[in-house]
């Protein structure tokens, strides 16, 4: 056999080159890796305990997939939870997979429709009329969707598949513009608010987008491969590319410069002092405004407001 | 042997080259890519030879937004 052996056996061929941590992995033991740390990301930051249900946000992408997998199989009580954003095929096509990957395993998914919601239009519709970039909108309705859900469903816990890349790439761009405030909210875990914010982790922690893809890929689990086409031209792949640079360049980097900042996540915590939260006085979710972010979408749309120039100031201090 | 990486296609009728220069052909990193036999849809071990009748999927796994 002309290929390579694993690095942790030395007994299987390998089938995955980690330029990351110099390593090639057989199936099995890159298996074990996956699974080891989204357990340490877990453990580390102590996320939920094993009797905590656990709502995860599926997207239908590597990520979210592979994390419900993960979950499940650390033998967790995790169900899933889809959101349709309206954006024609691509929302069609992964609403497919999620359900497709709840129904192949027997787990319960929850879905909710923006357009459902909105008078039919979609995250692309939403954005044209209030002015406002599809990925802020996105994320507004995400956040409240999946807040509300978790408070009305009473799960301990929501998870996303965010991952190392992921949160690397947000804190480039955090100190890139030195948004100190949004550095002092970056952590993997973002406790309870009263009765109103349910907690929110990020498992997959110190696994990259690489890692997660195989994942998938290793356990047969289909899942969309198309970038979102609201994401195009979107600064986060720039930034992203930019740092695979560095990474190549530089293995480990990424890790480093993010658990750099979490030692000294510290001396933004302190710039942070939030406003008091009070319930949405249209539907009740927390927000440090008279009416939640979702609600003055909503509003914005009525005819009577035709949309204002948007500085997307609410997009992360209102769920 | 012939790799697909989105909507292009690129043809090596006679000797394949290494995964580095097609990599570097199409301007990629090989943290944001996954080889993987277009046949099976399995991943390419890293050390399997490059032959000409193989078909390779150049999968990107970044996402972002």
């Amino acid at each position: 056999m002309a290929g390579c052996r694993c690095k942790i056996c030395k007994k299987n061929e390998a089938i995955l080159k980690l330029e990351s941590y110099r390593l090639n992995l057989c199936p099995d033991c890159f298996d074990d890796f996956v699974l080891r740390r989204t357990k340490k990301g877990i453990h580390d930051f102590k996320m939920f305990g094993p009797d905590e249900r656990i709502l995860v946000a599926v997207s239908g992408g590597k990520d979210s997939l592979g994390l419900w997998d993960v979950l499940v199989r650390l033998g967790y009580r995790a169900d899933g939870f889809y959101i349709d954003l309206g954006i024609k095929d691509y929302s069609a096509e992964s609403k497919r997979l999620a359900r497709a990957y709840a129904e192949a395993n027997g787990l319960t998914l929850h879905v909710r429709s923006v357009p459902d919601d909105f008078g039919g239009l979609g995250i692309r519709d939403i954005a044209w009329k209030t002015r406002r970039k599809p990925c802020s909108v996105c994320g507004t309705l995400k956040r409240h969707l999946m807040n509300r859900l978790a408070l009305d469903e009473k799960y301990d816990v929501l998870a996303t598949g965010h991952n190392l890349d992921d949160e690397v790439t947000t804190l480039f761009g955090n100190t890139l513009h030195w948004q100190t405030e949004y550095m002092g909210r970056q952590y993997p875990v973002l406790p309870a608010v009263d009765e109103g914010l349910q907690r929110k982790v990020k498992p997959l922690i110190y696994l990259g987008e690489k890692e997660m893809a195989a994942y998938v890929t290793l356990r047969g689990i289909p899942y969309i491969y198309d970038e979102c086409p609201m994401a195009e031209g979107a600064s986060s792949l720039f930034y992203k590319d930019l740092l695979n640079q560095l990474e190549l360049h530089s293995p480990g980097s990424k890790l480093a410069f993010l658990k750099g900042f979490f030692d000294q996540r510290e001396r933004f915590r302190t710039e942070l002092e939030r406003p008091a939260l009070a319930a949405c006085t249209r539907c009740g979710t927390l927000t440090t405004a008279e009416v939640c972010a979702a609600c003055r979408l909503k509003e914005r749309l009525a005819p009577a407001a035709p949309g204002e120039p948007d500085d997307g100031a609410d997009d992360q201090a209102n769920p | 042997m012939k790799v697909r990486y989105r909507n292009r296609v690129l043809d090596y009728p006679a000797k394949p080259p290494t995964r580095e220069a097609i990599l570097k052909e199409l301007g990629l990193n090989p943290l944001a890519v996954l080889f993987v036999d277009a046949a099976t849809g399995k991943l390419l071990p890293p050390g399997q030879p490059l032959t000409p009748e193989l078909e390779i999927e150049i999968r990107a796994v970044i996402s972002g937004g």
